[in-house]
């Protein structure tokens, strides 16, 4: 027990020297060990291994959706009727409400009967 | 993180320092320890920074030593060493102050001890000095220590109490 508590005191008495080396360590290496944690701080944390798969999967289903994507465009080009005809472009352009159009029926009715009597 | 490398960075440095006895080496070893946690291990838990950190930083000691032991056989065999390139005339006496201090004899004698138990700590063996680092002053328990010195349980034991022995003999003058 005695021998115990000496081992102790002798460990404080030990940390307590290194704790005050540490308190007085000169300002240049101070400033030296603040640079290098600011330097150490601007380094980007690299990606964890365990990580690496998924990346890899989201890269390979992305080159996958690519791939198909380009594979349906050469060799099922658009036709060129399924593209909308310019002349459709006045419809969007228009200021017509959507009232005039759906009556659109009538009113060519109505101008043929007017032709016709 | 910041928080973190703030408050381990001078003690970091003195185990560097204890251990190597270079002080740009040492500096040199914090910061590649500081740049590997954050470069690998910034996105653990908190709580695992420490014994990471001190891993790396044991590890970077220890490549430290190897490469410096080649260097030493190198120059030895090139027979371009002396003496004092063999590191065994290498004086670590610190160069401290203490401001807190003020009697001049006091000063002097915590001084003198502060002397001796840096030259005693830096002739420890690696591993001796580092398991007494990390337990006693660190305050790391034997597994955590155990787990950063990469060896077992049974081996930081061991290595521990031959430093504590060893120490205890060589700075008996101080603290009896």
């Amino acid at each position: 027990m005695k021998h115990h508590d000496a081992e102790q005191t002798f460990i404080e008495l030990v940390k307590q020297h290194l704790n005050s080396s540490v308190e007085c360590l000169d300002a240049s290496t101070v400033a030296r060990l603040q640079r290098a944690r600011q330097e150490a701080l601007l380094v980007n944390p690299k990606r964890p291994f365990w990580l690496w798969p998924v990346s890899w999967a989201a890269t390979t289903c992305t080159a996958l959706v690519v791939l198909t994507l380009w594979w349906g465009s050469v060799f099922n080009p658009v036709e060129i009727g399924s593209i909308p005809p310019v002349e459709d472009i006045d419809l969007l352009v228009s200021t017509e409400t959507f009232d005039f159009y759906e009556d659109l029926d009538f009113y060519g009715w109505l101008a043929e009967h007017d032709q016709a009597s | 993180m910041d928080q973190f490398l703030a408050g381990v960075e001078r003690r970091a440095f003195r185990i560097a320092h204890l251990a190597i006895g270079d002080h740009d080496d040492a500096l040199d070893l914090v910061q590649d320890t500081m740049i590997k946690l954050v470069e690998r291990y910034a996105r653990r838990e908190e709580s695992e920074w420490a014994p990471l950190f001190y891993r790396i930083l044991h590890n970077r000691i220890r490549d430290w030593h190897r490469r410096n032991w080649i260097r030493r056989r190198w120059r030895a065999w090139l027979s371009l060493n002396s003496s004092s390139d063999l590191g065994d005339s290498h004086d670590p006496l610190p160069e401290i102050p203490d401001p807190a201090v003020s009697d001049p004899g006091d000063k002097v004698d915590r001084t003198r001890a502060m002397a001796a138990l840096e030259t005693a700590l830096h002739h420890l063996p690696f591993r001796q000095q580092q398991a007494f680092l990390l337990r006693a002053w660190e305050g790391f328990d034997v597994a955590q220590t155990a787990k950063i010195m990469e060896c077992s349980e049974g081996s930081v034991k061991t290595h521990y109490s031959r430093a504590i022995h060893a120490l205890r003999a060589q700075l008996k003058d101080y603290w009896p």
